[in-house]
């Protein structure tokens, strides 16, 4: 009989309410925090180290995204403000400045030191993260693409792409300096994440149905579907691959998190620690001191944020 | 119960089904060979009966399972969708409806009308299929069967709360074909039938008519006015008409196709219809549905045959709709088309075009087409009536009694039809014989108007002189320089001057038709009418998603969709990796990761709570499934407090038995206040009986409850009692204005604004108000004052022989308990405040508990012999204290003074326990000063 399913290392629980997304805070050697932005507009700093809540700071309403660079943090809310904060000191961050994308779910992505935003019109705008001015936009050819849900960052023979999904189900690759369409693919309906391996050049897409789309970018950036993987429950809101290659993930509706093995699509374990759908999943660029391993971090509905160590 | 049902319908039934065919036709022999049960229609329906009968009210989900089973097999058998073939007859089901409709249909409907709730048929604002199945059957018998029913139950009064439900019933069925289906039955069917048949059936139609145009005043009336969009009149009217447009397109293209229906036709009923939508759906003349109609009526008229429905159908309309159709149909520029030379053949359209509307009615004059457009009418239909038409109308025009008598407004209207019918009858040859009439008439008539002594009239008399003299003259050669002229131009007042222009414009007047502006197909007035009618819904499940604009189309299915009782199912393969495209795209099979156990992956269903006490009795009880009982603990207190006053009350004992004992089976969060609230709702709600429950509960032997199942009886008791006795009554909270909101808002207000509102509220400071009663306040009935007799008498009487009530116990919890018990009977004691029984509560506790246990050795327990010494002292009345406890008092204040002593044998050595005497002999000694008072 296989092993029974491993329980969390820990889990992250307190007053934070729906929580949206999460963002570990690395130096070069260790991870040490992690940011947590939730539906009540509050910014949760968690220690780590203590596993307990370092701050909280009132930053917004309804946070969708949240990034952080060595000296600002990023907040993206759902009505499509944007805005960038100074760290002050660990603990505190000052307002700066503000920007206004397209409201919605998409969560923005940064891409050397620019972040790629959605904007109305299913156009997408790359803005410069210091100044937040804007820089280029991505104009679709096609219409009735519907609002953009999902970007990923692409590096194909050292240039830089952004592919974009879209509500109708199209997948668009950007050439990132030249804002140019460069292939376009029609997945399933409401696309909710993508992630994608440069190395191997697969990707895969999450929806709202059952099923995880796996594509690939051919040399000629043409993008073709390869591969559907069924999953119990329908809803997918997140799914990423592991910078190891080894594994990926995908955190459903059903509040389940799935790790599949990436070489072989096999599902591995089934997580049912979350009681509401799983939101977000990152994983840690460092190692973290106390578990002595980089760690997965997961961000659920429910208020609780897990924490994992596995297949490392 | 039996219900004959023709012998034709058996065979039809097997028709449907081989099985039931073999059995049908000769059930003796089916039976003796075929055992099988065999469901037809009169086994279905008389099951469906037996079973609604049997349940008195749905109490579990297990009912309504039941009743959407039977009703399954029951809706099979009725007539599906109405197709062409049914309406012409080729498709004729052998099954007599009339009759199954008239003994059986009704009772299946009345039956289950009465078992409507909140959560049936309803659940979750989607009607169960075949429910609504059961109601919406597009044929005639059912529909105005079914319409009949619920409408003859939307006025039950025991039903009141459910009216809600039977509208929404009855808006599905107004949807439905059932209303075309009536229509077409009585436009084609008539002439099959005999005369007593005919008459009974028109009787049954003006019924349905009477329902159909009532309906929304009869609903809005019941729901007080918080009606859906369809029943607001103005929508609804387009419901109504959109069904007769549907009807006379239909008939149209079946003649079309087929000459022998023409004969066939019988439009009475649908001219009914018409009637009094005319009348009912149409204030000021100015419906737009109407007017869309007519829209139709005239793109129709380039038709022949449609021109000759028409036609058909105006005549028969009754004499006060005749009037508003007149009207509606002048008023539109390129109406006149729409009215047949024929018309002044029929007595009422004659004397509502030639008599009522000329003269004896008003309509807004400003408008001079519908004038224009009578004359023309009648002009073109025979000039013999429009000369009498003038002739009647110059009469009342020279009429000085009736100038006199009627308003300006009235004698400008009349004014208007001379002129333009002079203008009409001139353009064509007139008898001199007829000229000289008219023109001693006018010639008598201008002096008439000359006398009067307001201005208005003075140059209505003029203007129209001078316009009828030189019409008059304008052909004879004699006198055709001959002008009447009077000085028009001294008129000073602006509103003389506009009304010689106004009327000498008449005599030019030309209708003018733009063919071009506003042209619309029939298809896009009847989409408006459509749309009107509020028979689409932009958020129905029969709407077309495309993501981009975020916009639904339509498909214009009248049709619903099924809407209950679909179940997604998912796509699962077992295969878990589909491969689509296979080239350069390997999957590594080998991996060194190893898998962990994967069998939790289990579907997610998600469960709804339970609705019936019955279910929530069972939930509480399951110990399999975590959702189930989540759900049903959490919904537990609300269904209570909504379900448990209209059941009985062994009903709630049930689930108090369990609630008491409960044990969290699995984690619930708040687990223990909800079973608090829990109980604390059910014994609220028949104190009586659950309160001697718990008490009998509370002093059962040792052994039976754990300690705190005993305290949280007593905090059940303690919490009800303090519910029952508040006369306080909860205030309705409105839900505040968040601050913010507010500061913004603020903000916002202008610097008058502010200054205005200072000064506003410095008025209302310094306004002296002579009122009487400023403040009034407002309490409910002491609950607890009818009930406290149950609540307090069993938990004392368990008293005696109670295993912890020993002066010395052996276990530290028995005293714990006896300090609990104490506070509880006083807490009782404090509810029962202003009650009649208090005094009699006071002396059983001084007796019984008061005189027994003050010496306890432990001190918590002393001090609470004291505070319920207390809560005697301040909750029963002072003259009934001096009355009735002088002695006790009096015998207290010493055991007091004793306990304050200083002595250490007799004094109290704690010192909580000394402070809290204290208080109690103050208390105590203010009693009974009062009396010194009095008798000094």
């Amino acid at each position: 009989m296989a092993l029974l399913p491993p329980d969390p290392l820990f889990c992250l629980k307190g007053d934070m309410g729906y929580v949206h997304n999460v963002c570990f805070i690395s130096n070069e050697l260790y991870t040490s925090h992690l940011l947590a932005a939730t539906e009540g507009g509050f910014v949760y700093l968690w220690d780590l180290q203590t596993n307990r809540v370092k701050s909280k700071q009132e930053m917004g309403n309804s946070i969708q995204a949240i990034h952080c660079t060595n000296e600002n943090v990023i907040t993206q809310e759902k009505s499509g403000i944007v805005k960038l904060w100074n760290i002050q000191n660990e603990t505190n961050y000052e307002f700066s400045k503000e920007y206004q994308c397209g409201g919605g779910y998409c969560r923005s992505i940064v891409v050397n030191d620019t972040v790629i935003l959605p904007q109305s019109n299913s156009r997408l705008e790359v803005i410069e993260l210091k100044t937040l001015s804007l820089l280029r936009t991505f104009k679709p050819s096609q219409e009735n693409l519907g609002y953009v849900m999902s970007l990923q960052k692409v590096e194909l023979d050292n240039k830089t792409f952004i592919l974009a999904g879209y509500e109708a189900g199209d997948v668009i690759l950007w050439d990132f300096l030249e804002a140019n369409e460069c292939s376009h693919l029609k997945l399933r309906e409401c696309i909710t994440s993508l992630t994608f391996d440069s190395v191997s050049k697969r990707g895969i897409c999450g929806n709202s149905s059952n099923t995880l789309q796996v594509f690939t970018i051919e040399k000629d950036l043409n993008m073709k579907l390869k591969c559907e993987i069924s999953i119990t429950n329908e809803g997918c809101n997140i799914v990423k691959i592991r910078s190891d290659r080894k594994i990926f993930v995908s955190g459903g509706w059903d509040g389940r998190l799935r790790l599949f093995s990436w070489k072989s699509l096999r599902l591995l374990v089934v997580l049912k620690e979350h009681r509401k759908s799983v939101t977000d999943v990152q994983f840690s660029p460092n190692i973290v001191p106390v578990w002595n391993s980089t760690i997965m971090a997961a961000a659920g509905a429910d208020g609780a944020i897990s924490l994992w160590n596995l297949y490392n | 119960m039996s219900f004959p049902v023709s012998e034709k319908q058996n065979e039809s039934i097997g028709g449907q089904n081989t099985n039931e065919a073999e059995s049908s036709k000769n059930p003796a022999e089916a039976n003796e060979t075929n055992k099988q049960y065999v469901i037809t229609l009169d086994s279905s329906t008389i099951d469906v009966i037996n079973l609604l009968t049997r349940i008195q009210k749905i109490n579990t989900q297990t009912d309504i399972e039941h009743i959407l089973f039977q009703l399954q097999h029951l809706v099979e058998f009725y007539p599906g969708p109405l197709t062409v073939q049914k309406v012409v007859g080729y498709d004729e089901g052998l099954i007599d409806w009339e009759l199954y409709v008239d003994r059986a249909y009704g009772q299946v409907l009345d039956l289950i009308i009465s078992k409507f709730d909140h959560s049936f048929p309803f659940n979750n604002g989607k009607i169960h299929n075949s429910v609504r199945r059961l109601f919406v059957v597009e044929n005639n018998w059912f529909f105005c069967e079914a319409l009949t029913v619920l409408v003859r139950n939307l006025k039950n009064k025991e039903l009141e709360d459910l009216s809600g439900i039977i509208v929404q019933v009855i808006e599905m069925l107004i949807k439905s074909d059932g209303l075309f289906s009536v229509l077409i039955y009585m436009t084609l069917q008539q002439k099959t039938l005999n005369d007593i048949q005919r008459e009974d059936m028109n009787s049954r139609w003006e019924n349905i008519v009477q329902i159909l145009i009532s309906l929304p005043n009869r609903i809005a009336n019941i729901l007080q006015g918080d009606v859906s969009n369809m029943f607001k009149m103005k929508n609804y009217c387009n419901v109504l008409i959109l069904n007769i447009v549907k009807i006379i397109e239909f008939i149209c293209d079946l003649c079309k196709k087929c000459d022998k229906f023409k004969n066939e036709l019988t439009l009475q009923p649908i001219s009914l219809l018409l009637s009094k939508i005319l009348l009912n759906y149409n204030e000021h003349l100015n419906s737009e549905c109407i007017k869309n109609f007519l829209e139709i009526a005239i793109v129709w008229h380039n038709n022949k045959l449609y021109a000759d429905i028409w036609i058909t159908l105006l005549e028969n309309l009754n004499r006060p709709a005749i009037e508003v159709m007149a009207i509606m149909i002048l008023q539109n520029p390129k109406g006149v088309n729409l009215l047949h030379q024929n018309f002044l053949n029929s007595h009422n359209w004659k004397y509502t075009l030639c008599t009522k509307i000329p003269l004896l009615s008003y309509y807004d004059h400003d408008n001079i087409t519908p004038i224009y457009n009578l004359v023309a009418f009648i002009n073109k239909s025979s000039e013999s009536e429009l000369y009498s038409l003038l002739l009647n109308l110059i009469t009342t025009w020279s009429d000085k009694s009736a100038i006199n008598h009627t308003s300006i407004e009235q004698h400008l209207y009349l004014t208007k039809y001379v002129i333009l019918i002079i203008k009409f009858l001139l353009s064509t040859e007139l008898l001199q014989v007829n000229r000289k009439k008219i023109q001693e008439r006018i010639y008598s008539g201008i002096p008439v108007h000359l006398e009067s002594p307001i201005e208005e009239i003075r140059v209505i008399g003029m203007v129209t002189g001078e316009i009828i003299v030189e019409f008059l003259n304008k052909d004879l050669k004699e006198q055709k320089d001959i002008k009447l002229k009077f000085d028009l131009e001294n008129l000073t007042t602006e509103r003389c001057q506009k009304l010689v222009r106004n009327l000498q414009g008449i005599k030019d007047f030309k209708l003018e038709i733009n063919d071009n502006a506003n042209k619309k197909t029939v298809e896009e007035i009847i989409s408006v009418l459509i749309e009107n009618g509020c028979l689409v819904h932009k958020d129905k499940v029969d709407m077309e998603y495309i993501p981009p604009e975020r916009k639904f189309r339509n498909r214009m299915q009248t049709k619903q969709q099924l809407e209950n009782e679909i179940v997604n199912e998912s796509i699962k393969t077992t295969n878990l990796i589909n491969i689509i495209d296979s080239t350069n795209f390997e999957l590594d099979s080998d991996d060194d990761l190893e898998p962990y156990d994967t069998s939790n992956d289990d579907k997610v269903t998600s469960k709804s709570p339970p609705a019936y006490l019955r279910d929530l009795r069972d939930g509480l009880l399951e110990t399999k499934d975590t959702e189930i009982f989540t759900l049903s603990l959490e919904n537990c207190e609300k269904l209570i407090v909504s379900q448990l006053p209209d059941d009985d009350a062994s009903m709630g004992l049930e689930i108090l038995e369990i609630l008491i004992s409960l044990t969290p089976t699995f984690y619930v969060e708040n687990f223990d206040s909800l079973v608090f609230q829990s109980c604390v709702a059910i014994t609220s709600i028949y104190p009586a009986v659950y309160a001697e429950y718990l008490c009998k509960q509370f002093h059962m032997d040792r052994g039976t409850y754990s300690i705190s199942h005993r305290l949280f009886m007593l905090d059940v008791l303690q919490e009800s009692a303090k519910i029952l006795s508040n006369i306080k009554p909860v205030q309705q909270s409105k839900p505040k204005p968040d601050n913010k909101s507010e500061k913004q808002l603020k903000a916002k207000k202008s610097n008058i604004e502010i200054a205005e509102e200072i000064i506003r509220k410095r008025l209302e400071n310094k306004t002296r108000y002579f009122v009487r009663h400023k403040h009034f306040v407002y309490e409910k009935v002491n609950k607890f004052a009818d009930v406290a007799p149950s609540f307090f008498y069993p938990l004392l009487h368990g008293f005696g022989k109670s295993h912890f009530m020993i002066l010395s116990p052996k276990f530290d919890s028995d005293n714990m308990l006896l300090i609990h018990y104490l506070n509880t009977l006083s807490i009782f004691m404090c509810s029962a405040q202003n009650c009649t029984i208090a005094p009699k509560m006071a002396k059983e506790l001084l007796l019984n508990v008061v005189w027994t246990q003050r010496h306890h050795r432990e001190v918590k327990v002393r001090m609470a012999i004291l505070n319920m010494i207390a809560c005697i002292v301040i909750n029963v009345p002072k003259t009934v204290l001096l009355s009735e406890f002088i002695d006790e008092l009096i015998e207290i204040r010493l055991w007091l003074a004793d306990l304050l002593s200083a002595n250490v044998q007799r004094g109290e050595p704690n010192l909580d326990c000394r402070t809290l005497a204290q208080h109690v002999l103050c208390l105590v000694e203010s009693v009974l000063k009062v009396d010194n008072d009095n008798f000094n």
